[in-house]
């Protein structure tokens, strides 16, 4: 089963998607911002995708996506924000630094295993 | 002076534009707040419903009538979970809210000080330029970030944008804002 880095600084947020994942059966990984999410990128175990919320302490999503495409690593693999951004101005930011898609919260978890199983293809 | 009396009023207006805000945030988290209190109770009635001890034979000894009604109960189960992650996001939806308010509060002090102050710029405002188009800018900004429709349409309502240019692009950045909920794959 595939392995997912969920990135979010609020714990609630963290719990519920990882809980929502593993109820899936995907192996979830966990980092509470993006300097953090990019750590484990760089030295952590491989991941098949990676969920990230934008408003962050330290680096936000769309720079860690931005640093993530930059890893050949993760040139291929899906990217997505879950986020209460909704602002097309945000939305697009993302998609130029490389989000694979836009989620915005509240996420219905049915949804978002959805969205996983398509976007893992 | 008159200066000074004009940034007064636009810091007493954007003040009370955060205090609705404010006020909007919370009245906007009861509704699902409820609705989580209703599907907590309910998880809790359908679990005490399915412990053994109530009369009825334990797991090891399940009649065909009692493994439907467990089935039936582990897929409402799941669905009541559904609706109380769902739900529960409410709250990183209000922190968020409230950190924007807390960030335009933290320009429109920033302002005022500049404005009404000794003259010295505060870099963080430096940028904003000078006259009532620092404060329109500082209004925009917080539009922008605002998550969801009725924010935003309260915003227009109690600060309305002042320029043409910045009513178009109001009315315009409206209609174009993601749905709570949405999923849009690049």
């Amino acid at each position: 089963m595939a392995r997912i880095l969920a990135v979010d600084d609020s714990t609630t947020m963290r719990a519920m998607v990882g809980a929502t994942l593993q109820s899936a059966g995907y192996e979830v990984l966990s980092a509470v911002d993006g300097q953090d999410a990019l750590n484990m990128a760089r030295s952590g175990p491989a991941v098949d995708l990676v969920i990230t919320d934008v408003n962050m302490p330290n680096m936000d999503g769309i720079t860690l996506v931005r640093e993530l495409r930059q890893l050949p690593q993760y040139r291929g693999i899906p990217l997505l924000v879950l986020t209460t951004e909704a602002g097309v101005d945000c939305k697009m930011a993302g998609k130029q630094a490389g989000a694979t898609g836009w989620i915005v919260k509240p996420f219905n978890p049915q949804s978002l295993l959805a969205t996983v199983a398509k976007v893992l293809g | 002076m008159q200066r000074c009396r004009e940034s007064i009023i636009e810091a007493t207006q954007s003040i009370s534009a955060i205090a609705m805000q404010i006020d909007l945030a919370l009245r906007e988290a009861e509704a699902p707040m409820e609705r989580l209190a209703e599907t907590v109770a309910r998880i809790g009635a359908t679990l005490a419903a399915l412990s053994p001890g109530r009369g009825e034979s334990t797991l090891g000894d399940l009649d065909l009538s009692v493994e439907l009604r467990v089935g039936r109960d582990a897929s409402a189960l799941q669905d009541d979970y559904y609706r109380a992650v769902e739900d529960l996001q409410c709250h990183d939806r209000m922190v968020q809210h409230l950190g924007h308010l807390r960030d335009y509060l933290s320009g429109v002090s920033g302002l005022l000080a500049r404005e009404v102050g000794d003259g010295d710029e505060i870099p963080a405002t430096a940028a904003l330029g000078h006259g009532f188009e620092p404060w329109e800018a500082l209004r925009e900004q917080l539009f922008q970030r605002l998550i969801s429709d009725a924010q935003r349409q309260f915003l227009q309502m109690v600060l309305p944008a002042r320029t043409r240019e910045r009513r178009i692009t109001s009315t315009t950045l409206a209609a174009s804002h993601a749905a709570p909920g949405s999923i849009d794959l690049f």
